[in-house]
């Protein structure tokens, strides 16, 4: 089954789910799994650190929603995870805060407090990026456009 | 906002988008020398998490001029362009032609910008004079890129911390021109504008 992540929501699965998020600019999509017991989740991330108080949707911060979606992992009998991290780009010209680096180091922040290494990672540049991540093989497709005005497929 | 409100609003929000956009258009429409047509603008409330279902074509390539409306209100403006009419919508309005957008130079890339920025200082003024209060918009900032892609940077960009959006859709038809335009104006608001909003307009019709 082929389930959709929206803007600042995570979600975890055992295979032979795929998770899919779109339109990750200055977010950063985090791809957490398991390779042997085959469950992962995946986190659109929004900003890097959630204010202070009552947050309603702590799946858009890196620092609240990464360890929630750990803990789901955790529940789903995942025990050794590996990482991999794509988005964080500066799509509009001539923007300031550049939100999408602080995003992407949050996360490796998070990661690494959580012993979690990342074994693959697409993040920077002007492009934004969609990725779909097989829970079965744990590969994650990953498309965004490149120099020719049509959209390119990676695969991580 | 209860049911009945919250009708209201949308009626009222929608009248609202109608003249802000035919004002807009009607720049548009100097701009090309052409006549132009705007389809009666699609409200919608939409949560975050919804963003991406329901969107027919989200990997095609689109042009983003975004500005930020401030003042006595607060939300950001989006005019989205398919790639081939934004290549059209420039050649014919300065005579450059743009071979690939997806690489834009300088020019290129201010002439989009400015396509936002004539319609919506328009659609802003227009508001500002219909509800009497102070608006102004900021410069345009563009992409290119996916439409899923835009629409929700455009979201991270303006609200961070809201989970439900106003998007308004119309579609642009010019004069003469075989194609329709393929455009999305996209309006955002958060609740508590969305409420500000409110206020204004039950003073214009109700006299406060």
């Amino acid at each position: 089954m082929k389930k959709i992540i929206g803007i600042g929501e995570y979600a975890s699965s055992k295979s032979p789910d795929i998770l899919i998020t779109l339109g990750l600019g200055s977010c950063v999509g985090v791809c957490i799994w398991d390779k042997n017991k085959k469950v992962g989740g995946l986190i659109h991330v929004m900003l890097p650190n959630s204010p202070n108080g009552n947050v309603p949707k702590p799946g858009k911060y890196a620092d609240l929603g990464i360890p929630l979606l750990i803990e789901d992992l955790k529940k789903l009998g995942g025990s050794n995870f590996t990482a991999k991290i794509f988005g964080g780009a500066a799509m509009f010209k001539g923007s300031s805060m550049d939100v999408g680096k602080k995003n992407t180091l949050a996360v490796k922040e998070q990661l690494k407090k959580n012993n979690i290494r990342i074994i693959a990672e697409d993040t920077g540049g002007n492009r934004a990026r969609s990725i779909e991540f097989n829970l079965d093989t744990g590969e994650v497709m990953v498309k965004k456009v490149g120099g020719g005005e049509k959209v390119e497929i990676f695969k991580y | 906002m209860n049911n009945e409100n919250f009708e209201f609003f949308m009626s009222a929000f929608k009248e609202i988008t109608n003249i802000g956009m035919g004002n807009a258009v009607s720049s548009l429409s100097m701009m090309l020398n052409k006549k132009v047509d705007i389809s009666v603008p699609n409200l919608d409330v939409i949560k975050l998490s919804d963003i991406f279902l329901n969107m027919e074509e989200p990997d095609e390539i689109y042009a983003c001029s975004y500005v930020k409306m401030e003042g006595d209100l607060d939300s950001s403006l989006i005019f989205l362009i398919e790639k081939d009419s934004v290549k059209r919508l420039i050649k014919e309005s300065v005579g450059i032609d743009i071979k690939n957008i997806v690489e834009l130079d300088e020019m290129s890339s201010s002439m989009i910008g400015e396509l936002g920025n004539i319609m919506f200082g328009s659609y802003t003024s227009a508001i500002s004079q219909f509800l009497n209060i102070n608006l102004q918009v900021t410069p345009p900032q563009v992409a290119v890129d996916t439409f899923a892609s835009l629409i929700a940077e455009s979201i991270v960009m303006s609200i961070t911390f809201e989970d439900e959006v106003i998007l308004t859709e119309t579609e642009i038809q010019v004069e003469d021109w075989e194609n329709v335009i393929k455009g999305k104006i996209v309006f955002l608001m958060n609740e508590e504008n969305r409420n500000k909003l409110f206020e204004y307009v039950k003073k214009v019709f109700y006299g406060g």
